[in-house]
């Protein structure tokens, strides 16, 4: 019987190869995936996370275990379609118009994904349309946008102007993030909330959903 | 005392005294574009447009120094980077397409000329059209794009790069981040000859905000003193400024020896002043964001008595934290310059350290 914490390990670690080779033998041994998930790979994003938010892990470890648990995951994702649905929540996440900055952006998609969610990464300089598309089209729970301008920024006003204008508001929390944001701006342009980390994010897309 | 032109002012600083005034010298080229009505695509090609835009400002303005910066781009663009230009933001690179898709590529790339390599001989251009124009009483930052740890994050894609860190050979590593150091410092010693008063570099990608302090000190530090030393060696100051969070590497920055040391808003300027040597300029550090763009002008003021309270105007240079956009409030543009003279005059810098 594997040795599961090498799951753990190797995602926290941020090594690939183990991530991996544990994962196949996993499904060999028709472990529950959904343990997988919730047991070993989540904690771990957890542990990475919360080592991040701490200032003991910085970006090229956070990108080595993301790397680790996609590695991981898209293992298990084939074995979970059909069944009820393992994921807590569904996000779309973004940079804004004008802006082509993406590593906040991606790690806060990698710890989401991590840590549970179905994230759906629009990539950047993304239009007003093309996030309300998206948010309908997939449901989503949570919208996040991410800026590192001050010049488009405000741009996140024109998202979430245009959410109204679709009677989409109400049906999606908005998650604003970014360099030159604060809580101040955040709550002047309408967000639902600001996150100044990739933990953070996840603790409170997790909230938003709870409360949902 | 006497009142002192903008140059004479800045030049006091540097050499470790207290001019009329502190000066102000704000990081605000892309508020130069939009003030002197220019889309950033009509100057970032063009030198001697880009420095139309910052005579036409300073004139407006009138703050003291003139930093000339067209883009992160250009000095990884002369050496082969694929470059996105659009029409009204400053260029990026394109790091979907990344010069070194092995790191290895390293040994085979060349040494830009900054005279014939992309726009490398456009923000000299500027830097020799503004000082023919005005810099008998302006001093001029030509600044030499970014530091070499930035650089090489620019040319292997950074998120690649990140994770090279922890996985590829560190010899490697090193010889790419110090052809990076060479390329720059060519661009850098090319500034002094253009007739820069202070030439500099960014270096954001080594800061705390993605990288650790052990990080920073394992690859980016050395590179930066290197250079440090062989362009004030070459007859120039030398500023670096990385954005963000650098509370626990002030202390490293300042140890290169640099000239000046440019510091974002997140820093605590007080303890800024207390790591850095004593001769080093503190330049810094309102935040570009808020008050500057989403503030007041009286949070403007605000901002500025604090920082210069916090310093007591000690070696310092008045500025914003990181770039300034261009979507500045003028209003608050002008707040931010006549707090810097109202708080930073000598009478009023004398009476704060009487109180020390």
């Amino acid at each position: 019987m594997i040795d599961l914490k090498i799951l753990f390990d190797a995602i926290v670690e941020g090594k690939l190869e183990p991530a991996v080779e544990v994962t196949k033998e996993a499904i060999k041994e028709k472990i529950d995936p959904q343990i997988l998930i919730s047991d070993y790979m989540i904690k771990a994003m957890e542990e990475i996370g919360q080592r991040f938010e701490d200032g003991k892990a910085y970006v090229p470890e956070l990108l080595m275990s993301a790397r680790a648990m996609k590695g991981s995951l898209e293992l298990i994702k084939p074995l979970l379609t059909g069944k009820k649905s393992a994921t807590i929540g569904k996000v779309v996440i973004g940079t804004v118009y004008g802006d082509l900055h993406e590593i906040g952006k991606n790690l806060v998609a990698s710890m989401l994904e991590g840590c549970g969610f179905e994230v759906v990464n629009l990539g950047t300089n993304i239009s007003a349309d093309q996030f309300v598309d998206a948010v309908k089209k997939e449901h989503a729970d949570i919208l996040c946008l991410s800026a590192l301008l001050t010049t488009t920024m405000v741009y996140m006003k024109v998202v979430i102007d245009k959410l109204k204008e679709e009677n989409m508001r109400d049906k999606v929390k908005v998650m604003v993030g970014g360099a030159p944001l604060n809580e101040a701006f955040a709550r002047k342009i309408g967000a639902d909330c600001y996150c100044d980390n990739a933990n953070d994010s996840v603790a409170r897309a997790r909230e938003m959903v709870a409360g949902a | 005392m006497k009142k002192m032109t903008s140059l004479e002012r800045c030049m006091t600083v540097l050499n470790g005294d207290m001019p009329d005034t502190l000066p102000v010298v704000p990081q605000s080229f892309m508020l130069a574009v939009e003030t002197a009505g220019f889309k950033i695509s009509e100057v970032n090609k063009n030198g001697k447009k880009m420095a139309q835009a910052h005579i036409i400002s300073q004139a407006k303005y009138g703050y003291d120094g003139c930093v000339i910066d067209f883009d992160d781009a250009s000095i990884a663009e002369s050496v082969g980077a694929k470059v996105i230009f659009r029409d009204d933001a400053p260029a990026v690179v394109d790091e979907e397409q990344p010069v070194l898709k092995n790191l290895r590529d390293v040994y085979d790339l060349p040494m830009p000329d900054p005279y014939k390599s992309g726009r490398l001989c456009e923000w000299l251009e500027a830097t020799r059209t503004l000082k023919e124009a005005i810099g008998d009483h302006v001093f001029i930052m030509g600044r030499a794009d970014q530091g070499p740890f930035s650089i090489a994050c620019l040319l292997r894609g950074t998120t690649q790069f990140m994770m090279d860190l922890l996985s590829e050979d560190k010899k490697v590593i090193a010889d790419v981040i110090d052809y990076c150091r060479k390329i720059g410092t060519i661009f850098a010693k090319a500034q002094k000859d253009a007739g820069a008063n202070a030439t500099s570099i960014g270096d954001a990608l080594a800061g705390p905000n993605l990288i650790s302090p052990a990080m920073y000190r394992e690859f980016a530090l050395e590179p930066e003193r290197q250079m440090v030393h062989e362009v004030q060696n070459y007859g120039i100051p030398f500023s670096v400024h990385i954005c963000g969070d650098t509370n626990d590497i002030n202390k490293d920055m300042g140890s290169t020896g640099a000239k000046i040391i440019e510091v974002d808003w997140k820093v605590d300027m007080a303890e800024a002043r207390k790591v850095l040597p004593e001769s080093t300029v503190l330049m810094g550090n309102i935040d570009p964001s808020d008050p500057l763009v989403i503030g007041t002008p009286a949070d403007v003021d605000k901002a500025v008595k604090k920082l210069i309270y916090k310093t007591k105007g000690k070696n310092m240079f008045v500025s914003s934290g990181c770039a300034m956009g261009r979507d500045t409030p003028p209003e608050n543009f002008r707040a931010f310059i006549s707090a810097g003279r109202k708080y930073g005059s000598y009478d009023e810098i004398m009476k704060l350290r009487e109180h020390e």
